[in-house]
């Protein structure tokens, strides 16, 4: 039984699992063996500014939503795993039975999907005073275009042979 | 602030919509013009949202130069490379996204941890959960650049990169060493090391390992594992995308990038149980290196090799009724798939049906041989899978084998002790003639031999695939 669930592709998806659960495990770790709970970040309160009410002044509004986190809420990283964990099985469901002809093509398209990493590179990049950081932020956008534009132009080029 | 929000939102949904419709033949355009929108209101939204969280201090300036500078590059690079350097192009694309996720890491890093000034180690300042997704992004993104790259040599046949699996002496030590160093420093940084510059030498380190990795763990892998490896470099660099979400804290990063992510494994499994291997068996890489010097020896051991030529080709194709063409990665590398086509077409005017019969891992890449054949405007539903067809061969007059050797070696369905014992092939044996247009005997990628050509019912047609097909053409068009 239990063999037969780690057999092909259910292994891959208990390989997630076991990494989500590795994260969870590295996340837990690291607040306790800071002593205190981490300091909150700038990137924390970025995501916590965003879901909270915005009537609140952006200083009461972070220790508002601080005390939250620590006493009811899922901490972003928590909602950000569970995120993860089902879009991937959204991933399997979507693209179970893909017809091989299609195979170059989908490669291709999710390749320019995976330059999504260039909101990231955006944000590295955002002022313009220079500094390591910002040099390999404006870097990381140069590359993410490239693939984004790229990939979605090969895409189509593939795509329009396809058409009967 | 919640519009950027929703607007992410819509992204997340549309580029979801774009993937499911990328998989199917009818929808596959509208579903990569969905993905593109959904990337535009992505970026319009990041930049929306800096505004509002920096109105004093956002310059878009750099931003807006990154952008314009790469959209030209990546809009003069798909215009103009050659359809048939397309799988290349991904894999150099690929890499890129790699690229910059890892450089996204390392700028949060060294914003955060170096130029802010913060005391404490990386787990303090950026919390356990920020130190772990920046070392992971690192991790996954630095395999996927020079994993892309190495790729991308080797499906391009450059130079640099032979194609053929590089064996380093004791490759598995040492390939182990450096991911276990790569841990280690990784939890160095992350929780105990808190000195400054030891921190940035430490990070350089890891990326450094990390790009050593992705060339370690693509080298040893030959050409006809290629589909494989590409199709899991991909998967990596959505994943990469994926922990660089959890680095800004994006819930859109972490959705398309885990999209991206699954649909790579499901690719690499497909591919997988198309050469009945295991994806570690591909991964540990030299494959048919240990037969090579066998299949040297055993080259010889061919006894009845019957061969033929154009003339004879062409007289045979005179009276046929079903056809079925099996290209392999001869046919890529002769750029055969004209040639291919216009002898269908010929043989079609005569009234002889003609099929393609497609193995999944033929070619270098996930679909190599449709995209070559659609290039060569060959219909799309003249091309058969292989379970489809298979059936077909004992139906079949005539077989024409262009460039493919292991996908047809019957070694696989009956001899037990065969590396390829098990891997579905195409049953090109059971057709009344099998005619396989090949240079040489020379084993194929498995490096083993193939009794089909020594078989009763085959004839080898020695010739480079463009320059047979083409005479056998010529042959045609004059006796007609």
């Amino acid at each position: 039984m239990l063999m037969s669930a780690f057999s092909s592709l259910s292994r891959l998806r208990w390989m997630f699992f076991g990494m989500c659960f590795l994260m969870g495990g590295l996340f837990v770790h690291g607040v306790s063996s800071a002593g205190e709970p981490a300091a909150p970040s700038k990137r924390q309160a970025t995501v916590q500014t965003a879901s909270a009410a915005q009537t609140a002044s952006a200083t009461k509004q972070s220790k508002a939503s601080e005390t939250a986190s620590q006493s009811a809420s899922l901490p972003p990283f928590l909602v950000g795993l569970y995120i993860f964990l089902l879009a991937i099985f959204v991933g399997f469901e979507l693209i179970t039975k893909v017809p091989p002809t299609l195979h170059t093509p989908l490669m291709s398209g999710s390749n320019a999907i995976s330059g999504i990493t260039i909101v990231g590179a955006l944000y590295c990049a955002r002022f313009t005073a220079p500094s390591v950081a910002k040099i390999l932020g404006f870097i990381a956008v140069l590359c993410a275009m490239i693939n984004v534009v790229g990939g979605f132009w090969v895409t189509d080029r593939l795509l329009q042979k396809f058409k009967k | 602030m919640t519009w950027v929000h929703l607007a992410y939102m819509l992204a997340s949904v549309l580029f979801i919509f774009g993937i499911k419709q990328l998989a199917a033949v009818r929808t596959a355009r509208q579903g990569n013009f969905l993905a593109m929108v959904a990337m535009v209101i992505a970026i319009v939204a990041a930049l929306a949202e800096l505004a509002i969280l920096y109105p004093e201090s956002f310059d878009p300036r750099l931003i807006m130069t990154g952008l314009i500078v790469g959209a030209a590059v990546g809009a003069w690079l798909g215009m103009t490379v050659q359809a048939t350097a397309m799988p290349e192009m991904v894999a150099l694309l690929n890499g890129l996204g790699g690229l910059s996720s890892l450089l996204v890491a390392l700028s949060y890093f060294y914003e955060q941890m170096i130029e802010m000034g913060k005391a404490g180690t990386v787990a303090v300042v950026l919390g356990s959960d920020g130190s772990v997704s920046v070392v992971l992004s690192i991790l996954i993104g630095g395999v996927t650049v020079t994993g892309s790259f190495v790729a991308f040599g080797k499906l391009q046949g450059a130079k640099w990169m032979p194609e053929k699996p590089i064996l380093l002496p004791h490759r598995h030590l040492i390939s182990g060493g450096v991911i276990a160093a790569t841990l280690l420093f990784s939890y160095l940084a992350c929780f105990q090391i808190s000195a400054r510059w030891g921190l940035l030498l430490l990070l350089i380190l890891v990326s450094l390992l990390c790009l050593a990795l992705g060339v370690l763990l693509v080298i040893p892998i030959g050409g006809a594992d290629m589909p494989v490896v590409i199709s899991l470099l991909n998967s990596y660099s959505g994943l990469a995308a994926s922990m660089t979400g959890f680095v800004i804290g994006n819930n859109l990063l972490i959705i398309s990038g885990s999209l991206v992510g699954a649909s790579g494994i499901i690719l690499t499994m497909i591919m997988c149980k198309a050469m009945n291997r295991s994806l570690l068996n591909v991964l540990v890489g030299g494959f048919g290196m240990e037969e090579a010097s066998g299949g040297e020896a055993k080259k010889q051991a061919y006894t009845k090799i019957k061969s033929t030529d154009a003339e004879e080709l062409a007289q045979m194709l005179e009276a046929v009724e079903r056809v079925v063409i099996v290209p392999g990665y001869g046919m890529a590398v002769a750029q055969a798939q004209h040639t291919v086509r216009e002898l269908a077409d010929i043989l079609k005017k005569r009234g002889a049906s003609v099929k393609y019969a497609i193995h999944p891992v033929a070619g270098r890449m996930p679909g190599h041989m449709n995209v070559l054949l659609a290039e060569a405007d060959v219909p799309y539903d003249e091309l058969f899978e292989m379970d489809d067809i298979n059936n077909e061969f004992s139906n079949t007059d005539i077989s024409i084998v262009i460039g493919a050797n292991d996908v047809v070696n019957p070694e696989a369905l009956d001899k037990k002790d065969s590396p390829i014992y098990g891997m579905p092939i195409l049953r090109t044996h059971e057709s009344r003639v099998v005619v396989i247009v090949k240079r040489s005997l020379s084993p194929g990628y498995a490096g083993i031999p193939n009794p089909l050509f020594e078989a009763d019912n085959a004839l080898m047609f020695f010739a480079d695939a463009r320059k047979g097909i083409e005479d056998t053409v010529r042959e045609l068009k004059s006796n007609a």
